[in-house]
């Protein structure tokens, strides 16, 4: 298990109550999603994923700058220490 | 005036106000700014003597005049190509030549509401995320309009873009890795620090800037629609919105229906959409390493891509790309035949316009307009390679002779 930091975005703010930094143990990408559903609340699962539990294509993750896409999606990999950022796909360009 | 009805989100049609935001609260997609259609009446003659820049349609911008920061934008030339319309064999081809506005390129367009939006909504800093144009744009605009700017580059742009970007005062971040990495800390930023990025979170308002090359081309033509155009394409806001324009001129009474092939051009090395045009995916992969000459548009994560292909895909239109060396050959058949001296976006279009004709994609009646983004001042290392060199003589007429051809 790895000790991550997310920034969370303010689009976020309101799904993670407010927080603008979140500290968590996860092993992967689907880890931290699943603590967060934990912490707080259903409507965190619901509004990341897909119908196929896949990460929505509207939204981009990013481990400490790369995109998850390129390193094996929600299944990426963490190490302690690691900065997540979220953006909206829309924020591209 | 703006007469703003709504933000609406494109994904799930939730509605907002005006406001700024940017993405939406229920589902995170992207928001567009939805005007009162049926209480907005346009007839050509309403447009006789109005001021000659993007500012003409006033009604379908969405900023309150009072807050307009004016540099004369847009109203370029829609030029009639003679010579290059002949060695393809078109009937009818014409370039909007936006690289004559106040900062070189189109980008003036949607910086012009982006800053003025800004100043609306009583922000106190603006900024954005740039391959260059937008760059030095947005920092013009916020000279202008006396915000403090916060410009963010990725490593290696064109040195006369920065120097450029620089002259008008903003602070330039330029951000250790490629465009995307310059464009997440941009975003980050207009978090942390309540700035007013133009392409992040004035998006929505941004990009309506962009959708006057729609406008002008309909008004230039004498308020009809070309049979199909060729954009070229970065994020694929530009596109997106150019096809909202000429969807809002048939909202309004100025156009019929709207039948406009829509065709992107890419550089190779950094196409997603054409990629995803060409496998008949309905998702954009983004591009890890974009390697393409055409630095303004090598964007591997493109934020409005899937959308983009949506719009050429709806009448028929095309995705091509172009490589390195068809682009600089493109950019100097531009200025050989037309007098027009583009920067590689330009040249990229001008490439894939030669592609489509030459392989009977595009049809040799269709009236078609090629859009040129950018000036070729900002690239000049684009071509330097590709140019011939002077010709070296002494001062002396026999010297010279043998070097005048036909003489």
């Amino acid at each position: 298990m790895a000790e991550i930091l997310i920034q969370v975005p303010r689009f976020l703010s309101n799904l993670l109550k407010g927080e603008k930094e979140i500290r968590l143990e996860a092993a992967t990408i689907r880890g931290v999603i699943e603590t967060l559903t934990q912490r707080y609340g259903d409507d965190v699962r619901e509004k990341l994923l897909d119908g196929e539990g896949k990460l929505k294509s509207v939204l981009n993750v990013y481990v400490n700058g790369k995109n998850i896409r390129f390193t094996g999606g929600l299944d990426t990999t963490l190490n302690s220490g690691d900065k997540i950022a979220v953006l909206p796909a829309v924020a591209g360009g | 005036m703006g007469r703003i009805a709504r933000l609406r989100c494109r994904e799930c049609s939730t509605e907002f106000d005006d406001s700024l935001r940017y993405v939406c609260e229920e589902c995170f997609g992207p928001l567009d700014v939805l005007y009162d259609y049926d209480q907005i009446r346009l007839r050509p003659s309403d447009f006789v003597g109005r001021e000659k820049s993007l500012w003409r349609y006033l009604e379908l911008l969405p900023v309150d005049p009072r807050f307009i920061v004016n540099l004369h934008q847009g109203f370029t030339p829609l030029q009639r190509s003679v010579k290059l319309a002949a060695q393809l064999g078109l009937k009818e081809l014409y370039f909007k030549n936006d690289t004559v506005n106040p900062t070189f390129s189109f980008k003036d367009r949607p910086a012009s509401i982006g800053v003025s939006k800004a100043r609306e909504l009583g922000l106190d800093a603006v900024g954005c995320a740039s391959t260059g144009n937008l760059a030095a744009a947005t920092a013009a605009h916020a000279a202008v309009a006396g915000l403090p700017c916060y410009v963010f580059i990725p490593t290696g742009l064109e040195l006369a873009k920065v120097a450029q970007a620089l002259t008008y005062g903003p602070r330039i971040i330029e951000v250790e890795g490629d465009y995307d990495d310059a464009n997440r800390l941009a975003a980050q930023a207009a978090d942390a620090f309540q700035i007013g990025m133009l392409n992040i979170n004035l998006r929505p308002f941004y990009v309506e800037g962009s959708k006057t090359l729609a406008f002008e081309v309909a008004e230039q033509l004498g308020w009809t629609q070309p049979d199909h155009v060729i954009v070229p394409v970065g994020s694929g806001a530009m596109l997106h919105s150019i096809s909202k324009g000429f969807d809002e001129f048939r909202s309004v009474g100025l156009l019929g229906d709207i039948q406009v092939k829509i065709s992107a051009a890419q550089g190779k090395g950094c196409a997603p959409i054409v990629q995803a045009f060409k496998t008949h995916s309905d998702d954009v992969p983004p591009v890890e390493h974009p390697d393409t000459l055409a630095k303004s548009l090598a964007i591997g994560e493109p934020g409005d891509g899937v959308y983009a292909l949506r719009k050429i895909r709806r009448h028929g239109g095309f995705a091509e790309e172009a490589d390195d060396r068809e682009i600089v050959d493109a950019i100097k058949l531009l200025a050989a035949t037309e007098g027009i001296f583009t920067e590689p976006a330009g040249g990229v279009a001008v490439a894939v316009l030669k592609k489509l004709v030459e392989d009977g994609r595009i049809d040799r009646d269709e009236r078609v307009v090629c859009y040129i983004t950018g000036n070729g001042l900002k690239t000049p290392e684009a071509i330097l390679e590709a140019l011939p060199r002077p010709i070296v003589v002494k001062p002396d007429l026999e010297a010279l002779a043998p070097h005048i051809r036909g003489r």
